[in-house]
């Protein structure tokens, strides 16, 4: 089969890695927004979602439970680590750093401690194993309810965001915090709101990856790096950033690997320094 | 005059409870050398992706260690344990470290072909005895080979030859290659290794992709293949990728577009987080697996068993079979001698181990064992819960002295 006839495969493939990249990043990138605070447990709480589809497949024998207790477990540790980083307020963002960073060891540790140093297996759900058909190529069922999970997420955060009085007021404190403040928002409140909705979303995105990349403790650590570079790229802070960066990289990888494999690993890396040179606020965001 | 006489008195008495003294401190000095720690030092990486099969291969050693009371020629055994991060530099550092501050003469290690021979050098530099139990590159016991340095493991060229060639012998039908090639010394080794026999078994290779170590996505690599239409999908890929590589090659179907999928080096741990779907019908290298039938490898899956409720990874049991050999032999020739031992362990006498009659060759230091394929089961033909693996072939085919370009330069033999 020529390059140009697989080329439809290939970015499909790009969209379906790009949503899981823009699932992961989207917790990020809000939190950043909102709060100027760079998450390093991010990563943490992705390997936490993941841990709990495989407790949930088996000790109950039901994936779909993790997609609701996940998040629901996520919030409240986002609220927690929202609570240490709010002492932290004012002071130099290094500390902040620090801490997120230090909390995502103790994160690993604990999983570790719980779940063990060694990985779990966990399966595709039974209803979406296999492959669909589409003539001129195949693709696996689960990478498309993926695509389309995802963008189901994708419309309701930009609904809540765009369309409800709290989206508005997360957007009035992206923009102006202290403002938002003055008109008599509970602005704290509002911060640890967003916190834990984006440690929910790390939560759901690790629940989704699971089945596909497994469960072990430092899987978090591996996927932050990307994460950060979609975030980069989409636009620190920038919701529309986070999907477009994510299909670009996505995308970007997978004709890489058909076309030039061997650059494949990098060629990220030097969008996203191309990125930072040409547009440093990264290709939707407003810094 | 009785005032002097008691003076001499006081001076004999004095002098008797010196004697005294220094006597029971000369006892105790002595009972104290003789009690002096036989200081052995275990480097295995018990952080990070390899922490699993890290920690099986030094539940081997406190095995080894158990069957002895932790006793050596009537000296009690120091353990001394450190992490290699599974990286060179962690290892050289807390090698020579241990080794300084210790005076240890003997030292384990292993999951890594770059911590195996950082630990190589380590040995070869402060002439300590190295047993390396699990790195498979081919250096080790080739190019960079060390009189100082044994190693159980089949490496990288003795894998292609005494596995990947009665594998293809037996499947005929595969005319074409797909080869997908983890992007590290290990891989490009096995790579290396391979690709000879793969031609020379008549194999057209249709294309070799290398990919990062790290990867969480091979999706696009398993479409590339895919649509290369190969009879044969080869996947040198080790570890934590290893999970997700075939965890993806389950995904995307190709089992069903393939006439065989083999992953030439695996482990315990690795197969029990892929899981059973995922296995099934796939060939894995490995270089032991606990079903395998012989009295040695019985007797330890079940003491493994009775002591961490789960089957033993290979690094347990040839970490265990390392040092049992080097046990027995300080205590048979009642010396802690470096060079004595290794000169013993040269004579090559056949002992029972892990895959049956094993022993270490002189001029490479090369343990010639079995290596095995075997192939995922189906989970009707499970006989008990973790049953994952059916032997299909295996071989002990190793370098020839006229290929392996191993000329020991510690000292004369």
């Amino acid at each position: 089969m020529g390059y140009w006839e697989q080329f439809p495969t290939f970015i499909l493939n790009g969209i379906a890695s790009g949503m899981i990249y823009f699932l992961i990043a989207i917790g990020l990138t809000m939190i950043f927004g909102m709060m100027g605070v760079i998450n390093f447990a991010h990563g943490a709480l992705y390997a936490v979602g993941a841990y709990m589809a495989y407790t949930a497949t088996s000790l109950i024998g039901n994936f779909w439970i993790s997609l609701i207790a996940a998040p629901v477990v996520l919030f409240g540790i986002g609220v927690a680590e929202f609570s240490l980083l709010r002492r932290l307020q004012g002071v130099d963002p290094v500390y902040q750093l620090l801490l997120t960073f230090g909390l995502a060891l103790i994160i690993q540790e604990v999983t570790i401690f719980i779940w063990g140093t060694v990985g779990k297996p966990l399966s595709i759900p039974p209803i979406f194993r296999g492959i669909i058909d589409f003539g001129p190529f195949t693709y696996p069922k689960y990478r498309l309810f993926l695509i389309g999970f995802t963008a189901v997420v994708a419309w309701v955060i930009w609904s809540g965001i765009m369309k409800t009085r709290l989206g508005a007021m997360i957007r009035a404190g992206t923009e102006d915090n202290e403002m938002v403040s003055c008109v008599g928002i509970n602005i704290s409140r509002l911060f640890t709101l967003v916190f834990a909705l984006g440690a929910s979303m790390a939560g759901i995105a690790g629940v989704m990856a699971a089945p596909i990349v497994g469960v072990e403790p430092f899987m978090g650590m591996n996927i932050l790096i990307i994460s950060f570079v979609v975030v980069v790229v989409g636009g620190l802070g920038s919701y529309g950033g986070a999907i477009l960066g994510g299909l670009l990289i996505g995308i970007i990888q997978s004709i890489f690997i058909l076309l030039f494999p061997a650059a494949a690993a990098v060629v990220v890396y030097a969008f996203m320094a191309i990125i930072l040179i040409v547009k440093p606020q990264g290709l939707l965001g407003r810094i | 005059m009785k005032k002097r006489k008691k003076n001499l008195q006081e001076i004999l008495f004095s002098v008797a409870i010196g004697i005294c003294l220094s006597g029971t401190i000369g006892i105790s000095q002595g009972f104290a050398a003789e009690q002096k720690p036989f200081y052995f030092l275990g480097l295995h990486c018990l952080s990070g992706n390899f922490a699993g099969p890290g920690e099986d291969g030094n539940r081997g050693c406190i095995i080894a260690l158990e069957d002895r009371d932790y006793k050596v020629l009537g000296r009690p055994i120091e353990y001394l344990v450190r992490d290699t991060e599974l990286k060179p530099e962690a290892t050289t550092r807390k090698a020579r470290e241990a080794i300084e501050k210790f005076g240890v003469k003997f030292m384990m290690a292993g999951l890594g072909s770059h911590i195996g021979l950082a630990a190589l050098d380590v040995a070869r530099d402060k002439k300590v005895l190295l047993m390396n139990h699990s790195s498979g590159s081919s250096e080790i016991t080739g190019e960079r080979c060390s009189r100082f340095g044994f190693r159980w493991t089949s490496d990288n060229a003795s894998i292609a030859k005494s596995a990947l060639t009665p594998f293809l012998k037996e499947k005929p039908e595969l005319k074409t290659v797909y080869c997908l090639v983890q992007d590290y010394a290990w891989g490009q080794d096995m790579n290396k290794n391979s690709q000879p026999i793969l031609e020379k078994m008549g194999l057209k290779i249709l294309g070799t992709d290398f990919i990062a170590v790290g990867t969480t996505d091979y999706s696009s690599y398993l479409l590339k293949a895919k649509a290369a239409k190969p009879d044969f999908l080869y996947c040198m890929i080790y570890g934590g990728d290893q999970i997700i590589a075939a965890k993806q090659v389950y995904e995307f179907g190709l089992r069903k577009n393939v006439k065989a999928i083999l992953f030439p080096w695996s482990g315990t741990t690795m197969i029990k987080e892929i899981g059973q779907e995922a296995c099934e019908g796939v060939y894995f290298g490995l270089q032991w697996w606990y079903t395998y039938d012989n009295d040695y490898s019985k007797k330890f899956t079940k003491r493994f068993w009775e002591k961490h409720k789960v089957y033993p990874d290979n690094e347990a049991i040839g970490a265990h079979y390392c040092l049992k050999i080097l046990l027995d032999t300080i205590e048979r020739l009642k010396t802690d001698d470096v060079k004595t031992i290794i000169m013993e362990l040269e004579k090559e006498k056949p002992v029972d181990g892990p895959t049956g009659k094993e022993y270490f060759r002189s001029w490479d230091h090369q343990n010639i064992k079995k290596f095995f394929i075997y192939r995922g089961k189906s989970l009707k033909d499970y006989k008990f819960k973790e049953d994952y693996m059916e032997l299909v072939t295996g071989g002990s085919l190793y370098r020839t002295r006229e290929e392996n370009p191993c000329r020991f330069k510690d000292w004369d033999i």
